[in-house]
């Protein structure tokens, strides 16, 4: 078998894209399923009420209720948009842009970030080559384009660095929208238009619907400013330009980035054994991000770098033994061989 | 137990006889056209000196140029090896041990390097040239007029040693030929040659590096001209044990011994 | 960008590939026969047969690859080949190109020493032994320059870049410029330009399109006698040593111009016996395991492989573009397209290899240790030629690598002539003696 490693992955990532996007169908009801079972909302906080003074009268806000906020939430796009069929509530950027706008209160908080923390460093970017469906719904185009024989197209390093400085404008612009949506300084229209201002620019919104979320007419309505329709617009069609571009979205998606921090110290790694490598450069053809790191690493071990979403198709295609090594807890899993 | 070492070099061939530690005799002959009959005649000479027979002696080993053309020997090693070995046994007597040994033969010269235990690490050898060798400065005597014993002893009375230009011994000699017709001293051109001789070793020094103690053997230690004039190049002292053309083949008898 | 803008335009290959050399001051071509010379070079052959047939228990399979290389049933085959024969030098012919095309390849590069002094009637006498070693064959006009269409030449070093304009006043030469250095951005680029080209002339000179589904055919061809030897290479770390160094170099150096389908077939054979002798315990004896590295040893030129094996040693393992080198590295192909075939050729012909012709040479660095850690050897001997500078400017590099490292070091310097033979015996005696003392 020529790519053993890629074959577990596939299957991997078609599991988790009927459990995530379709499970309803094995039996599986969103709010019946909880990453921390034992973490319950207090009593009090069932439901939300706020009072604001605006233009001399007296609004009353009532909100979603704090036990909606305590549902799972993975660190990948198990998205809203897929209410009806999906299994889980919403993604772990939108739990953050929520509870920042609804001004939770952080002990209620913690539970999550903590299950987050915990399940990044485990696992790191594997989540975004593994698990995410928008990641199995870009390797489906992928193949396509494979299947008609067609070639990728690869970007230049002027382009990479554009597209990994979005995506940090992205998250920095997600985080202030929403602190400026929680903070009652500024008018309550303008807080309600940059509520949730993630799902209104993410490219799910056009995706998910079509596989069984929300009716349809609620994707297309233009919540918010017409800026955000614009922009979610852009994105789709760049996740869509992953037919020839591998993986466009995960070089600038929200939740990868903040995975990505915990890509370099976690339980995750990838080791290189340098005298091994003959620099054939194989590693670098078969990325998906175009990285460099593994074929120029010459001196350290430890081959991690921010943006590899783990997919191990350096390990499955280096054609030295034992040169790159996936190890967890320290112990190896995977290690390239010589396929004849 | 008696062991003998014989070492057939391109020019000479010697033969060391060695009784547990004692060299009690010593013969050199010139190896002329037949080494194997060389051999056979110097080791003859040196059981007669000592009264004894063939049968008498315990293990031969040979080495040099010549080592596979007997066939009375029970071994033959490289005359690296056995550099090695008879440099570190005659220095017994000094404080360190041998660290660098230069031989200078008479078609080839090689430096070997050692480590702390006096093993071999390293060497290099110059047998494709005659220049670096002795003859080239045995093909200067001829032209000169001396004695090639004399060598060393008209050196060290030169007041400008002259500067041989040319590398190639064939050249040379045609420069020392247009210099003594300049009318330079005989010992201005003899410091010159040596100083030639002792930059070609000095290159093969580098090669291996110099360390304390280097040891000079061969033929052309016996020509204290070369010595000093490699110590002025290294800024080191050299050091030539007694009787420098025999070491070879005391170190070949010596390894005959631990067999 | 502009320049990388205007490389990647396919229609500036065409033009290139049109363009040869400019040929304003043409010379006619020397050519001089000589009647002896075919029997000289036998004769070298057979010698190097007969001082390897001492050596007892050789594998039986040997016997076809002696064949292949001492006589003229090859040459024979070749003659009858209906499409057109392709010379190459070095191990940067993209050679799957050459069969998607219909042609067959042919390694020129020559190791015989009587064939130097009617090259050195045309070409300087100072330069490298195996360029004037090969180009001798074609001023004598005969052996297997004799049946090339076209060469491709690929420029390394000095001599093999001039020689190319030497060469065009006799066939077609096609040179392949090999990159100063393996930089990301424009080495591999340039190098890729280069790939392209000479898929355009293949096509012009054979009249056949490479199409997509033949250059699949061919990647997947030379797939398989990349994993044979591969097999083969893993059968020679076996400690104690089941093939000595001079039969395996034999068997790489008759891949050079056999028959490929049948050289797979016959070294499958070959590794099956090999295994099987692990199993019947029926294995020579070495004293001494060695990695031998640097400057090629090509047939019948194995005057220092029969000098370090005749002390009973073995060579287990080597780093040579004559042998090792030549089939190690796999084509590893991601995208089944035209493009990312060629990309993928590209790639493994310039990137992985260990040449001494590039800026850097921590690669090779790495690569010899590693080799010799792998193949458990007592000591490394470093072979480079006369007037090689490449070899010898690397030398102190790997002197100070292995010496760092502990493993004991020789380096012995000699051309093709048989004059130093004693010389290069006394060194290796020594060497040898070092090691075990």
């Amino acid at each position: 078998m020529r790519r053993p490693i890629t074959l577990l992955r596939r299957i991997a990532q078609v599991l988790c894209f009927s459990f995530i996007v379709f499970g309803a169908f094995f039996g599986l009801e969103k709010q019946n399923l909880s990453f921390l079972p034992f973490v319950e909302a207090p009593e009090e906080y069932n439901e939300y009420k706020q009072e604001l003074k605006q233009e001399g009268k007296t609004i009353t806000i009532v909100g979603p209720g704090y036990p909606q906020a305590f549902d799972t939430y993975l660190p990948i796009k198990s998205c809203r948009f897929l209410r009806q069929t999906g299994t889980f509530r919403a993604c772990f950027i939108h739990f953050v842009s929520e509870c920042i706008g609804w001004v939770t209160p952080l002990r209620l908080v913690i539970p999550h970030i903590l299950l987050f923390v915990i399940l990044a460093l485990f696992f790191g970017r594997l989540w975004c080559g593994w698990v995410c469906p928008l990641g199995f719904i870009q390797d489906i185009l992928n193949i396509a384009r494979k299947s008609i024989k067609l070639k990728p197209f690869f970007l230049s390093e002027k382009t990479k660095r554009i597209f990994k400085k979005t995506g940090y404008t992205l998250l920095t612009v997600i985080m202030v929208l929403s602190i400026i949506s929680a903070v009652p300084v500024f008018s309550w229209s303008l807080r309600k238009q940059v509520y949730l201002s993630v799902c209104q620019m993410c490219p799910s919104r056009y995706i998910f619907p079509y596989l069984g979320g929300w009716p349809m007419v609620h994707a297309f309505v233009p919540i918010g400013y017409g800026i955000f329709t614009i922009i979610s617009v852009i994105f789709t069609l760049l996740l869509l330009a992953s037919f020839s571009i591998k993986r466009t979205w995960c070089r600038i998606c929200p939740s990868g980035l903040l995975l990505s921090f915990f890509n370099r110290g976690g339980l995750l790694n990838k080791e290189k054994d340098v005298l091994k490598c003959t620099r054939c450069g194989i590693c670098l053809n078969v990325c998906p991000l175009q990285n460099e790191n593994v074929y120029l690493e010459k001196k350290k071990k430890k081959v991690d770098f921010a943006d590899c979403i783990h997919c191990f198709r350096c390990i499955d295609s280096c054609p030295e033994d034992d040169c790159l090594k996936v190890k967890f807890l320290g112990k190896t899993i995977f290690k390239s061989k010589f396929k004849g | 137990m008696i062991t003998a070492g014989i070492d057939i070099g391109s020019v000479t061939t010697k033969v060391v006889l060695l009784e547990e530690e004692k060299v009690i005799a010593r013969v050199i002959t010139s190896t002329g056209v037949h080494p194997g009959l060389a051999a056979e005649k110097v080791l003859k000479e040196a059981l007669r000196k000592v009264d004894l027979s063939r049968t008498d002696i315990g293990y031969i080993v040979s080495t040099g140029y010549g080592r596979r053309t007997i066939e009375f020997g029970n071994r033959s090693i490289t005359e690296i090896s056995a550099a090695a070995k008879g440099a570190s046994y005659s220095s017994l007597s000094t404080k360190d041990r041998v660290r660098t040994v230069i031989d200078l033969g008479g078609q080839d010269s090689k430096v070997i390097s050692l480590d702390k235990e006096t093993r071999v690490v390293d060497f290099v050898m110059n047998d494709r040239c005659a220049a670096g060798t002795g003859r080239f400065l045995e093909t200067m005597t001829a032209v000169l007029g001396v004695n090639l014993e004399d060598l060393g002893e008209l050196s060290l009375k030169a007041k400008t040693p002259t500067q041989i230009s040319s590398i190639c011994t064939v050249f040379a000699e045609s420069e020392v030929i247009s210099l003594i017709a300049q009318g330079k001293s005989k010992e201005d051109i003899i410091a010159g040659l040596h100083n030639s001789i002792a930059e070609k070793i000095c290159g093969m020094i580098s090669k291996v590096g110099a360390r304390e103690i280097i040891c000079f053997v061969g033929g052309g230690a016996k020509n204290i001209g070369v010595k000093k004039a490699i110590e002025d190049i290294l800024q080191m002292k050299v050091w030539i044990p007694k009787e420098p053309q025999f070491v070879i083949a005391l170190g070949a008898a010596l390894i005959a011994k631990e067999k | 960008m502009g320049i990388l803008r205007r490389i990647k335009k396919g229609s500036e290959i065409k033009e290139l590939a049109e363009k040869g050399f400019e040929k304003r001051y043409p010379r006619t071509p020397f050519k001089k026969e000589d009647h002896l010379l075919k029997e000289k070079i036998a004769k070298a052959g057979l010698k190097n047969l007969e001082l390897m047939r001492k050596v007892s228990h050789r594998p039986r399979s040997i016997s076809y690859y002696e064949d292949i290389i001492s006589k003229e049933m090859r040459k024979e085959e070749l003659k009858g080949f209906s499409g057109k024969i392709i010379g190459s030098f070095c191990t940067f012919t993209p050679e799957e190109l050459i069969y998607a095309a219909g042609a067959l390849p042919v390694r020129l590069c020559a190791g015989s020493y009587d064939t130097i002094s009617i090259a050195e009637e045309v070409l300087p006498r100072d330069i490298c032994p195996l360029v004037k070693s090969s180009f001798g064959f074609k001023v004598a006009g005969f052996s297997y320059f004799e049946l090339c269409d076209a060469v491709i030449l690929p420029t390394p070093c000095d001599p093999k870049k001039k020689l190319g304009e030497v060469l065009s006043d006799y066939l077609t030469v096609w040179m392949l410029k090999i990159p100063q250095d393996k930089d990301l951005l424009y080495s591999k680029e340039l190098w890729f330009r280069e790939i392209k080209i000479l898929k355009e002339r293949l096509e012009e000179l054979t009249g056949n399109k490479i199409t997509r589904e033949k250059l699949k055919g061919a990647v997947e061809l030379l797939h398989k006698r990349q994993a044979v030897f591969r097999r083969f290479y893993e059968i020679r770390k076996y400690s104690p040593a089941l093939v000595n160094g001079r039969d395996a170099q034999l068997i790489i150096q008759s891949s050079f111009y056999d028959d490929i389908k049948r050289w797979i077939e016959k070294t499958q054979k070959l590794c099956d016996e090999l295994e099987q002798r692990k199993l019947n315990n029926r294995l020579p004896t070495t004293n001494c395991r060695f990695l031998l590295t640097g400057a090629p040893t090509i047939w019948p030129n194995y005057k220092l492989l029969n000098i370090v094996e005749e002390m009973g040693t073995t060579i287990v393992i080597d780093e040579l573009c004559s042998g090792t080198r030549h089939l190690y590295d796999p084509v590893e192909v991601d995208e089944w397209t035209l493009e990312g075939m060629l990309r993928a050729i590209a790639n493994n012909y310039l990137l992985p290899s260990s040449c001494p012709c590039f800026t850097e040479s921590d690669d090779r660095m790495d690569k010899l240790l590693q080799t010799a850690e792998d193949f458990k050897v007592d000591g490394v001997i470093h072979h480079s030629l006369r007037l090689c500078q490449l070899y010898d400017m690397e030398l102190s590099k790997v002197a100070k690598v292995f010496k760092d490292k502990g493993i004991p070091f020789l380096s012995l310097n000699t051309d093709y002539s048989l004059e130093d033979v004693e010389q290069l015996r006394t060194r290796v005696e020594a060497f040898l003696e070092m090691i075990r003392s």
